[in-house]
């Protein structure tokens, strides 16, 4: 048997060494899939999970937020419904009223109240506006209120569209109280509205 | 005159309007602090409240503004009241204007209660110290910067940090451990644009909370000095509804540097001596008088929380509007930049953030007993971390010796670990808690120097040798 | 005769009236129709400017002003500890009884509950001449506080024509006569006092006796005489009025007075719920029992904030008058100085620096100038002392401010805050480069004399380590540590260990809270001996790895809240301990040397 020559050797030695490195190689790259497959497999898993538990997490938001906003739109259109009522009766209330200005308690009011406007208005001359049928209910304070707090009354019966009550204003115009019952009432609605809801919520419950 | 049902005194003298004041002339009756009503030549009305009366002038400023208002042909109608909020419970779900007016096409609420939105304050001899920590879910909140019920912490920011992400966070978030009491929470929006206040508006919707909230909206392009009210209403309906109907109240203002601004303005439409950066000198009390309305009330269940928002102009922390808020409010949540710029949410600048009222909410009994002492050592670490940073940037890391280089090591982490969460992400205190040992499991033991040595024998993870 | 005017103007607190022209300046007068409380501060031909303590919301031109013919005053009268007032001595307890838990305006309440009785033990009998300030007699007004009735220090005094025996009284009672010319003074156990007019005193002495605090950085580095003066000025959230807390909880004195001046509710909350539960670890009583509260918080009327440090100084010059030493605090003179400035704004005044006006340094020289060790007036001889310790809120932290600038001028201890401490949460956060104290010598002799011959150079050797440190950062900032030789090396380890095992101090942690002088002193011993056993190895050529790694380091720096007061002899066992790990590395290192 010939012994191999130098250059076979050689080339054997080569082609061994590059064999086992191809072998190692290709070990690697095996295992290296295999931790891959492996770990794309747990990468799916999590992502999966991931989109189920986003989901739940969306459901449960998206139920939350159905059951609170249609509460709450069941509860605006409810107070929509009170506040339609409310004004129903505040209408019906305030046209009553016409009837009350005919009372003597009220009228004892109304003097009462142009007594404590007078001294607010600076100026000498008074201008007091009121409904024709108060003229005469006014007329019989002019003097002593005048005297009272040093002031000249004039009495117009131009006052419109009102339920009743008066204005006095200063002869310039600069200074005005609005005491008809229609301001008065205005300025008392919050609170009107306030018995009236709670007398309609009694009679609900 | 009985002042239920007064209408008030007209006048047409009006003397003198700047700014966003109007003088009115010929006066006989006004009370200091009078809610105004003025009508315009063109029939418009708008509300005001006298600042300075006497000498026959009043000098009222306008919420609305002055423009379009003339000398003559102005009427400005004294109210004999000052400015209330009407309060009751349905004023849960509703949004209202920056002046407590209905904004959501529903009627005006009918009233429990008038409420003066001024408020008056609290008797020290009254109020409950607070004392029940509040969870966020938000690790360096939770674990650093405990929020308390009742406490006035608020979030420092600067224009385009996310502020109001985080604070809606919070308060989509923020429940107290163990319990189930009724809360809510009360958001005014104050000055800003109307993308945010709908972001927070939504926020509330998805997390199903809208119908506990109450709503105040005064937007960017809304009148200004209306915004000096905007806090007030939407406090005192916050008290209400704590003291009232004892409900836990999350009360979120964002943002008082407008408010600020506001009130800058009329102090310099009364010529008024100046104090810092034109800011007027009674900044401190008029901030503190919207500040101090949050807290508890001794044997009363609700409480008010406050988180109000403000940006620093430059993000500069030593602003007056920053720095006086940062006197009258129990800590501060700073956000930072440079974080931000990091990616890394909620960017807070932990070292210059605080909660003084951490000390009471936590530790044996109340969350855990190493509570307060992680929270100081974490703190301390990455406070040296940064020292070491900025070393290293100038020696390099071959300067450094080897505890430093573990300091360097534990601030990343603190920042990749700790600090940063995502919007979404709600942990609870015991994962904030591990995760704060988890960090300091790369100090060597000795270095734990504000931890009491039973706690480090109880929870401390890393090797047991001292610093070299 | 009383004025009575008519209101002619209102812009917030403050109101003019005319029609006053019988009103003396500082007079209380009443305002408007719910008779709000007013104080007169300027008077212009028959108009008076008028300061009111409460809101003036809903106030109208054309409501009545009614003077009192007296000045802004004080109760003074057995009743006073324990109490929570606000900045014109109304009890808040009384006016949530009358108001709920929000303070209404318009609410009348006494002081000091007129009613009640105390045990009455005469100190004087009939016959005696007394002067103004003699004491007349004692009762117990709390369990740790035997309280002096004294003779009004305005009274011209007199001869004794009666005097009660020993038994219960209330304070309304007549429990002396005096006579002087026919002149005949019913005396009771209580008087009345203006607040801005400081109380008379026989003679003033150099405060010498330390206020000991239980905070280390305070008493050993930068103390404050009894009598004396401080001021911490510091930023926001760098713990002035933790510091103000802990110097109310554990001085050395007999009475303190808490002046919350336009602070958080909520801290004054916490002195009330905190104070009845600590305990004094002199009397081991609560410390409530020794404790007044003046309470005007940042949201209640700043004209009260104004007057709330009259208030509370007044009092306290009080107790001092019964030979007692009181600490004051108040939180915060800045805020005081902002109400000053306010007020001064609506008077329309020219105003000086930021605003402020211009008579705001005679203010403060006037306020911190009613500190003092005295002797009291008439008899027996005692003496007392007022202690004022004032915190200073600059803005934006900065130093030169007006506030700040000008209460340096008038005070002798400076306690800086420092921002940067802070936020490296160092508690409490005084910088010991910046801050000093004027009472070093004065003091050192109690020292000596009580707890050990070699404090003063103790405490300077540890403190030349912090100084020698503070140039060392320079380099460090620069080059990095590593740069520094091995002694360099160990001045900055051993300036942190100093830091965090003496200067840190944590007051929320039990025993940490307060640490007593002598435990104050071996911490300070045991670190200097620490450094000079360091250097020594050093010199040894013992690396300075071998000293790092000692295990004695992190017991030194724990020491301080591991070991309580009770238990101080177990730094001795430290010391041995420190002794013989010294002894081991150096006979680790012959052993080295052997072999080699």
């Amino acid at each position: 048997m010939n012994s191999p020559t130098p250059l076979e050797r050689t080339i054997d030695q080569v082609i061994t060494k590059k064999e086992s490195e191809i072998l190692t190689q290709l070990n690697k790259y095996y295992i290296e899939s295999i931790n891959n497959v492996d770990s794309s497999k747990s990468r799916i898993e999590g992502e999966y999970q991931n989109i189920i538990s986003n989901a739940e997490k969306k459901a449960e938001n998206l139920k939350r937020q159905v059951i609170g906003s249609s509460k709450l739109s069941a509860r605006n259109k409810e107070l929509v419904l009170i506040e339609q009522a409310v004004n129903d009766v505040y209408v019906k209330a305030k046209e009553k009223l016409v009837s009350y200005s005919e009372d003597s308690n009220y009228k004892d009011m109304l003097i009462k109240i142009l007594d404590e406007s007078i001294p607010n208005l600076g100026s000498y001359d008074i201008i007091l506006e009121c409904l024709k049928k108060d003229v005469d209910l006014f007329k019989n304070q002019t003097e002593p209120l005048g005297l009272k707090y040093n002031k000249k009354i004039k009495i117009q019966s131009n006052l419109k569209n009102s339920l009743g009550g008066f204005k006095i204003k200063s002869s310039d115009g600069s200074i005005t109280l609005n005491n008809t019952l229609d301001s008065r009432i205005e300025s008392l609605k919050p609170l009107i509205r306030k018995n009236i809801a709670q007398i309609l919520r009694g009679m609900v419950n | 005159m009985s002042d239920i049902g007064s209408s008030g005194v007209e006048y047409t003298k009006v003397a003198e309007i700047k700014g966003p004041i109007i003088i009115v002339d010929g006066i006989t009756k006004a009370s200091f602090d009078e809610l105004v009503e003025i009508e315009t030549s063109e029939g418009e009305k708008r509300l005001g409240r006298v600042l300075e009366v006497g000498n026959g002038k009043a000098v009222v400023q306008v919420f609305e503004g002055t423009s379009g208002l003339a000398i003559t042909g102005t009427k400005a109608k004294f109210l004999g009241k000052t400015m209330v909020m009407p309060v009751s419970n349905e004023l849960l779900g509703r949004v209202f204007d920056g002046l407590g007016r209905p904004n959501d096409g529903l009627p005006e609420p009918i009233a429990d209660k008038f409420l003066d939105v001024n408020g008056e304050p609290m008797n020290p001899e009254r109020r409950e110290y607070p004392t029940s920590f509040i969870q966020t879910g938000i690790s360096v909140i939770d674990g650093m910067l405990t929020l308390v019920r009742g406490q006035k912490l608020p979030i420092f920011s600067g224009s385009g940090l996310p502020h109001n992400i985080l604070a809606a966070q919070i308060a989509r978030q923020a429940n107290v451990v163990g319990t189930n009491e009724d809360f809510a929470v009360v958001f005014a929006a104050i000055g800003v644009q109307y993308s945010e206040a709908q972001y927070f508006k939504r926020s509330l919707e998805e997390s199903g909370a809208l119908r506990r909230s109450v709503l105040f909206l005064n937007l960017a392009d809304d009148p200004a000095i209306e915004r000096i009210i905007t806090p007030r209403v939407a406090l005192t309906v916050a008290e209400y509804l704590a003291f009232d109907l004892g409900m836990h109240v999350l009360a979120i203002l964002t943002d008082m540097t407008n408010y600020c601004e506001a009130l800058r303005e009329i102090s310099a439409a009364r010529e008024e001596v100046p104090g810092r950066k034109g800011y007027p000198g009674y900044l401190y009390t008029d901030l503190a008088n919207n500040y101090e309305r949050a807290g508890r009330i001794k044997g009363r269940n609700g409480s008010v929380t406050q988180v109000p928002i403000l940006s620093m102009p430059a993000d500069d922390i030593t602003h007056p509007i920053a720095d006086l808020t940062g006197y009258i409010t129990e800590g501060q949540i700073v956000l930072s930049r440079e974080l931000f710029r990091k990616g890394v949410y909620p960017p807070v600048n932990v070292l210059m953030s605080l909660s003084r009222l951490m000390k009471d909410g936590v530790g044996e009994g109340k969350t855990r007993g190493d509570h307060m002492e992680v929270g100081n050592q974490l703190y301390d670490a990455y406070s040296r971390s940064q020292e070491v940073r900025a070393l290293a940037d100038i020696v390099g890391r071959a300067g450094l010796t080897g505890v430093d280089l573990k300091y360097l090591d534990v601030g990343d982490k603190f920042e990749t670990d700790y600090l940063k969460q995502s919007i979404d992400e709600n942990r609870n205190l015991e994962e904030t808690l591990t995760r704060a040992w988890d960090i300091l499991a790369n100090l060597p033991k000795g270095e734990l120097t504000k931890i009491k040595d039973k706690n480090i024998e109880q929870y401390f993870k890393g090797g047991s040798k001292p610093s070299k | 005769m009383v004025a009575k005017g008519k209101i002619v103007w209102v812009s917030g607190p403050a109101v003019r009236a005319d029609g006053m022209s019988s009103a003396k300046m500082y007079e209380t007068v009443e305002v408007g129709e719910s008779k709000l409380i007013g104080e007169v501060i300027r008077l212009t031909g028959d108009v008076a400017f008028i300061q009111v303590y409460e809101s003036t919301s809903g106030l109208r031109p054309g409501e009545p002003v009614v003077g009192t013919g007296q000045p802004l005053s004080v109760l003074l009268g057995p009743g006073i500890i324990g109490k929570i007032y606000d900045g014109i001595q109304r009890p808040l307890e009384e006016i949530a009884k009358k108001s709920g838990a929000f303070i209404s305006k318009g609410i009348a309440t006494t002081p000091i509950d007129l009613k009640k009785k105390y045990h009455f033990k005469p100190t004087l009998k009939l016959g005696d001449d007394v002067k103004a300030g003699t004491v007349i007699g004692t009762v117990q007004e709390t369990p740790l506080l035997t309280h002096s009735i004294l003779v009004p220090p305005d009274s011209k005094g007199g001869k004794v024509i009666d005097i009660s025996s020993e038994g219960d009284f209330d304070l309304e009672q007549v429990i002396s006569t005096i006579q002087k010319n026919g002149t005949k003074s019913p005396l009771k156990m209580y008087h009345k006092w203006p607040v801005r007019k400081p109380r008379p005193y026989t003679e003033r002495f150099d405060p010498t006796v330390p206020l000991i605090t239980g905070q280390r950085v305070i008493d050993t580095y930068f103390p404050i005489a009894k009598g004396g003066t401080g001021a911490i000025p510091g930023g926001f959230g760098t713990g002035k009025t933790v510091t103000l807390h802990q110097i109310a909880k554990w001085a050395d004195s007999k009475v303190v007075v808490y002046i919350g001046c336009g602070e958080r509710g909520n801290e004054m909350t916490e002195v009330l719920v905190e104070f009845p539960h600590l305990i004094d670890p002199r009397s081991n009583r609560p410390l409530m029992e020794r404790t007044v509260l003046v309470a005007n918080t940042s949201n209640m009327p700043v004209a009260a904030r104004e007057a709330s440090i009259y208030t509370g100084v007044t009092m306290a010059e009080y107790y001092r008058d019964m030979g007692m030493d009181v600490v004051l605090v108040a939180d915060s003179t800045s805020r005081w100085a902002e109400a000053l400035r306010e007020m001064s704004g609506r008077l329309e005044e020219m105003p000086a620096e930021e605003g402020y006006p211009s008579y705001l340094a005679s203010r403060l020289a006037e306020f911190y100038e009613r500190a003092g060790r005295v002797r009291a007036l008439g008899s027996p001889d005692r003496s007392g002392s007022v202690t004022i310790v004032g915190a200073v809120s600059p803005s934006g932290a900065d130093f030169t401010e007006p506030v700040t600038t000008h209460t340096i001028r008038f005070i002798k201890t400076f306690w800086a805050l420092d921002t940067r401490l802070a936020y490296s949460r160092h508690y409490p956060s005084i910088n010991w480069m910046q801050s000093y104290s004027g009472y070093l010598d004065d003091v050192s002799k109690w020292w000596t004399d009580n707890i050990s011959p070699n404090w003063y150079n103790l405490r300077a050797e540890s403190y030349n380590i912090l100084q020698r440190e503070d140039t060392l950062k320079e380099i460090v900032r620069l080059l990095g540590p590593e740069a520094l030789p091995d002694e360099e090396k160990l001045i900055l380890e051993m300036a942190r260990m100093i830091k965090i095992g003496i200067l840190q101090q944590n007051s929320f942690d039990k025993i940490d809270t307060y640490c007593g002088p002598e435990k104050q002193l071996k911490l300070v011993k045991l670190m200097v001996k620490f450094y000079n056993e360091s250097l020594k190895s050093l010199k040894e050529n013992i690396p300075l790895s071998d000293i790092r790694s000692m295990s004695i380091i992190p017991s030194l720096l724990k020491a301080k809240f591991e070991i309580p007061d009770e238990q101080v002899s177990k730094l001795d066992d430290l010391e041995s301990t420190m002794d013989r790990q010294f002894n081991e590395i150096r006979s680790k290192k012959e052993e080295v040397e052997l072999i080699v």
